[in-house]
């Protein structure tokens, strides 16, 4: 875990980086059209990153030990279904992580 | 008609602005928990929101300091995560460009919600500078808001909460659903999963998730390529 100052200069660096990606466009073009690449990361790139993030949990979840990942699915998948029937953040978010607690008090050792 | 125009540009910022307060509020009191409940003080969270104001990136910012990345890999996972803001840009260029003195902070608070709702707003009213500059900033003040007041709920609850970390894995689940309904395709959502289940074969936390980013951006880039070609191609035959 970062120590409060190297999380500050870690924001620092964040600010500086989000600060550059959001001007690029006004460095360097005159706004008539969309570069291919541009258009193609605006498409996409939400749908990346979101899955990566989503997933990187489940990638580096440790299978062969109790409770095998049982609590992090279920929940997931509860999430994924209010959120397909609800459509409501809120619902969604917090009934995975109230099903998540559950999960790990009950199955956790 | 009678009001003056700032007071005018400032009712009609507002109004569009509604569905975003809801969606900040909540969304900022979720960071700023986070951030204290895993050990970090108010001003910090509250120095993010104010300055580096980019809602996933900071609760991304917050599981790669607790998971003790790199400066360097904090820099690129930011930079691959936020990239697509440079495409926001594009369209509002000449619309920014008419108003000189409030373009950087414009630039600087251009973040997803400010996007929809500037580029979906009516064509008199993204010429309006006050109704740009009260977008931006509203918009920004609900999210201050909001971490404020998780941050400060965070500090109230003593120890850290077991389980509060699933809320942020469900928030990007709740994001990566939308992007699903979004843009009606699989396949993105496949290379990116088959993406960070192997970048993490490979190594470990903050670094694998860069890692799968970017594996997953240049499998769905040739992907993509080789398609276009091959319709030019279907086209030309």
């Amino acid at each position: 875990m970062l120590s409060v100052p190297q999380a500050f200069t870690a924001s620092l660096a964040m600010a500086a980086v989000i600060l550059f990606c959001r001007a690029l466009p006004f460095l360097f073009f005159s706004g008539k059209k969309t570069p291919r690449f541009l258009s193609f990361v605006e498409l996409y790139m939400p749908a990346l990153a979101m899955t990566v993030l989503a997933l990187s949990p489940y990638a580096s979840l440790n299978w062969s030990e109790a409770p095998h990942g049982l609590p992090e699915v279920l929940a997931g998948l509860l999430v994924v279904l209010l959120h397909l029937w609800k459509r409501n953040a809120l619902v969604s978010i917090l009934g995975g992580a109230g099903m998540y607690m559950v999960l790990e008090r009950v199955l956790g050792v | 008609m009678e009001k003056p125009a700032a007071a005018f540009s400032l009712s009609s910022a507002f109004k569009s602005s509604v569905p975003v307060l809801l969606g900040y509020v909540t969304i900022g009191f979720g960071f700023g928990l986070l951030a204290v409940n895993n050990g970090y003080p108010v001003w910090l969270a509250l120095f993010m929101s104010v300055f580096v104001f980019a809602g996933a990136a900071q609760y991304i910012g917050i599981s790669l300091f607790v998971a003790g990345a790199s400066l360097a890999e904090i820099v690129l996972v930011t930079l691959v995560a936020n990239i697509r803001h440079a495409a926001y840009g594009l369209s509002l260029i000449t619309s920014f460009g008419a108003h000189p003195r409030i373009k950087p902070y414009l630039i600087f608070a251009l973040t997803d919600e400010t996007y929809a709702l500037l580029s979906s707003s009516k064509p008199e009213e993204r010429a309006d500078g006050g109704f740009l500059l009260a977008v931006s900033a509203l918009n920004q003040l609900y999210w201050v808001a909001g971490t404020a007041l998780g941050a400060l709920a965070g500090s109230l609850i003593p120890g850290k909460v077991q389980g509060l970390d699933f809320a942020l894995n469900a928030l990007f689940i709740v994001l990566a659903v939308e992007q699903v309904l979004r843009l009606k395709k699989t396949l993105p959502f496949a290379i990116a999963g088959l993406s960070i289940f192997f970048a993490y074969r490979l190594m470990e936390g903050s670094g694998a998730m860069a890692l799968g980013l970017i594996i997953a951006t240049a499998i769905l880039a040739i992907y993509n390529r080789t398609r276009t070609r091959q319709k030019r191609g279907d086209g030309n035959a």
